[in-house]
């Protein structure tokens, strides 16, 4: 080969070289490929009642036959997800391979994937994302999702999505069920007994709540208590949070844990007090999620506080020990003069997330699916069929939202699962009451290694309810720990 | 032409291959992880004895080895007593055998989670059914707090692991009591020993060695194996119940702390590999069976 020759075909190398390179590096990602605001602006795509697809999804999502997804347990108590998942795949063709993960495996499933750079599940899943998303919320494993968040869209949901999935500034992730948590059932044949008005701020549910124990326990027996909450895990966090929140504290605030705040401190004196003065049962200190509801609904409470609101949904078919006699109130105020945005839940809410590791067809129909699941049609399933809550405001103040439900396809997917068919409701129940807990729960970004702080106030609460330390003791025990970590 | 004794060798190679890639470098990795710091990223960074200082300082490791050493006794006695009963009662059952040994072993079927979680719902004070039939029959005034009281939280899970070994077990020593010569007992008899004594002279030192190896498989097991306090009291009230296996599953799973979680194992596998070496060795010097 002459020289000349030799020189041509290693330019004609290098060019094919860069080339290559250059598409690999430069190329659109199959996401790109959709536009989000047409055939319609994006906010009209997600507010129709119909939700619908945007512009380029076929292309991006070229070769996707299924899309595997981790879900928080199984299907069958999740039946709005199903319904949405069977109009998804009805809409786009692309089947959804739903993964069971248990509730106490949400984060360690998800880190496990990450960290192996397994891009199998396109899906992945933040169980409670004040707690496990700053763990994940990095550019090398997840694909940011600001681009679905401009500011008209933000405006569709509460305030409380942002902070709950955003970090380092960007979006990770998005709710898939909103569990409204804060509310405080209770029973009203019990205050009229003892003769005291609805309470609606902390202050008097406490003395509520004392007078019904005095009368349940001389009426009913020693195991009628006048408050039933959970007083372990995260539920007792969300307790101490609604009234923490009610008072305008925070739990973590500019980098440190707030526990020798005024309002941390009142809070977790007014539980602690609750079992200390025999208001609440010390069960409390075994009770996991849905304990509570279980004890309230077999009517052995005057109150049930940080309360899911799928409850007023189950409180109507099933629990007889209850029936008819039972309501339910948004979160109160800490007392008569708080502010009225001080009537604050907790967000919670079972988050999905796009892997970085993923084909990008496949993340395009991850991001797809995300976009409808926030969609007023798939959020309304949620709150109509299933009872949970949902963070798309407008449902709210919908009074036809139980109308526009496919009813048909919820009976057979229920029937699919194996559960009965869900009662057909009219109107979504306590809207008003929903509406406020949405609108101004809080929630807050708890740093790595929270879960750590999390058992320590579960153990400190528990030596100070059963008066093995005073408050104060345990309030600096507390303190001090966080502060070492 | 290769050889038997090579042929054998190329046999065995994939095995031995499978043993050092699955059991023998997670071994020794956890080892080297448990001398690190191993953040979430699995970057890692060489800290010596850290790890094992910091435990050695943390009141949840004294809290987690004691609750461990308390349940695991206390599991593995009630467990013997109560099957040696039962394996006893079973081999002099001679009609109907085989529906009452079918009977007997099916606890066991039942993980123990599951089981956990059906004793919480049995023991629970304010909705559980145990507390609902002690005030049916008179027998309390008042609900029991059996998982909020301390002691009673630690001695329900004795009773429910139990309640899940005592089938295997029951089935070890049966098998221990099969083996006995029937024409022995006809001898004691003759001599005029009665029941206890046959028990004492016979049936316990003939199946001594199920005895120790069974105490040593449920001592082991549930030294290790938290999953009836996951469920039951999952580690409380307050920290009453908190397990070894807790802790271990705390620090990999919820804290992400790798490095420590390595310390805690390595220092669980000690703990329970120098007892059962050790009986193990004794039982084949035959210092144990005589």
């Amino acid at each position: 080969m002459s020289k000349s020759r030799k020189q041509l075909f290693i330019g004609i190398l290098v060019v094919m070289l860069v080339l290559m390179i250059s598409q690999v590096v430069f190329a659109a990602k199959a996401w790109e490929l959709i536009d989000w605001n047409k055939p319609v602006p994006m906010v009209e795509r997600l507010s129709n009642d119909e939700y619908i697809l945007p512009e380029g999804w076929e292309e991006a999502t070229k070769g996707v036959k299924e899309l595997a997804i981790y879900n928080s347990g199984g299907l069958s108590g999740d039946i709005a997800t199903a319904m949405n998942m069977k109009i998804f795949e009805r809409l786009t063709g692309i089947k959804m391979k739903v993964l069971v993960v248990p509730s106490t495996l949400e984060d360690t499933k998800t880190l496990s994937i990450l960290m192996s750079k397994d891009g199998s599940v396109p899906l992945l899943l933040a169980g409670d994302p004040n707690i496990g998303l700053t763990t994940f919320a990095r550019e090398e494993w997840l694909i940011p999702l600001d681009f679905l968040y401009p500011q008209e869209v933000k405006d569709l949901y509460t305030p409380a999505l942002e902070p709950l999935v955003t970090r380092n500034g960007h979006w990770w992730a998005s709710p898939v069920t909103w569990v409204g948590t804060g509310t405080l059932f209770y029973r009203p044949s019990w205050l009229k007994n003892v003769g005291v008005d609805i309470p609606n701020n902390w202050e008097d549910v406490y003395i509520a709540a004392q007078k019904c124990r005095t009368w349940a326990k001389e009426t009913l027996g020693p195991d009628y208590y006048g408050m039933v909450f959970t007083g372990t895990g995260g539920n007792l966090l969300q307790t101490l949070q609604c009234t923490i929140y009610s008072q305008g504290g925070r739990i973590y605030k500019d980098g440190k844990f707030q526990f020798l705040s005024e309002e941390f401190k009142n809070s977790f004196t007014y539980w602690v007090n609750m079992v200390r003065e025999d208001i609440a049962s010390q069960e409390v200190f075994n009770y996991d999620w849905n304990d509570r509801g279980t004890a309230f609904g077999m009517g052995k409470a005057a109150f049930a506080s940080c309360m899911i609101s799928s409850y007023m949904t189950s409180y109507q078919t099933g629990y007889p020990e209850i029936k008819n006699d039972w309501s339910v109130l948004p979160p109160p105020k800490w007392d008569s003069s708080s502010p009225d945005e001080y009537q604050s839940g907790v967000a919670l809410a079972n988050s999905n997330m796009v892997n970085k590791f993923s084909p990008d067809n496949y993340q395009a129909a991850a991001m797809l699916y995300l976009d409808f699941i926030r969609s007023a049609q798939a959020t309304r399933n949620e709150i109509v069929v299933e009872g949970n809550d949902t963070y798309y405001l407008g449902h709210y103040n919908d009074p036809e939202a139980a109308k526009k439900v496919d009813w048909e396809l919820a009976d057979r997917v229920a029937k699919e699962l194996g559960v009965p068919a869900p009662k057909r409701i009219k109107e979504i129940p306590f809207p008003k009451v929903r509406e406020t807990l949405l609108k101004y729960s809080v929630s807050e970004q708890f740093p790595y290694g929270f879960l750590q702080v999390l058992d320590e106030i579960q153990f400190q609460f528990s030596k100070a309810a059963t008066n093995q330390v005073s408050i104060e003791e345990a309030l600096q025990a507390l303190q001090n720990f966080a502060d070492s970590l | 032409m290769i050889s038997n004794r090579q042929f054998g060798m190329y046999c065995s190679l994939p095995g031995l291959v499978a043993v050092l890639i699955f059991l023998f470098f997670p071994i020794v990795y956890n080892v080297y992880l448990s001398f690190c710091e191993v953040n979430v990223s699995l970057k890692t960074g060489f800290v010596g004895l850290q790890n094992y200082s910091n435990l050695f300082r943390s009141p949840d490791f004294h809290i987690a080895w004691q609750t461990s050493a308390i349940f695991s006794l206390g599991t593995t006695g009630l467990t013997l007593v109560t099957s040696m009963m039962i394996a006893h009662s079973l081999n002099g059952i001679k009609r109907f055998n085989a529906l009452f040994r079918t009977f007997a072993i099916l606890p066991w079927a039942a993980p123990l989670v599951i089981s956990g979680l059906m004793w919480r719902w049995i023991l629970s004070k304010d909705i559980g059914i145990l507390n609902y039939f002690l005030q049916v029959f008179g027998l309390t005034s008042e609900n029991v707090g059996f998982l909020i009281n301390p002691i009673l939280a630690m001695l329900s899970g004795i009773v429910a692991a139990s309640w899940s070994y005592i089938p295997f077990v029951t089935v070890l020593l049966l098998t221990g009591l099969e083996s006995i010569p029937v024409e022995i007992y006809e001898a004691g008899k003759v001599d005029g020993a009665d029941a206890l004594q046959r028990f004492r002279y016979i049936s316990f030192p003939l199946n001594r060695p199920q005895i120790v190896s069974s105490a040593l498989i449920v001592w082991m097991y549930s030294f290790r194996t938290p999953d009836i306090f996951v469920a039951l009291t999952n580690g409380g009230p307050g920290k009453a119940t908190y397990h070894a296996g807790i802790f271990l599953w705390d620090n990999i799973y919820r804290y992400l702390n790798f490095g420590r979680a390595g310390a805690i194992s390595v220092l669980l596998s000690i703990t329970i590999l120098i007892p059962s070496v050790l009986i193990i060795y004794f039982l084949n010097r035959g210092s144990i069976v005589k």
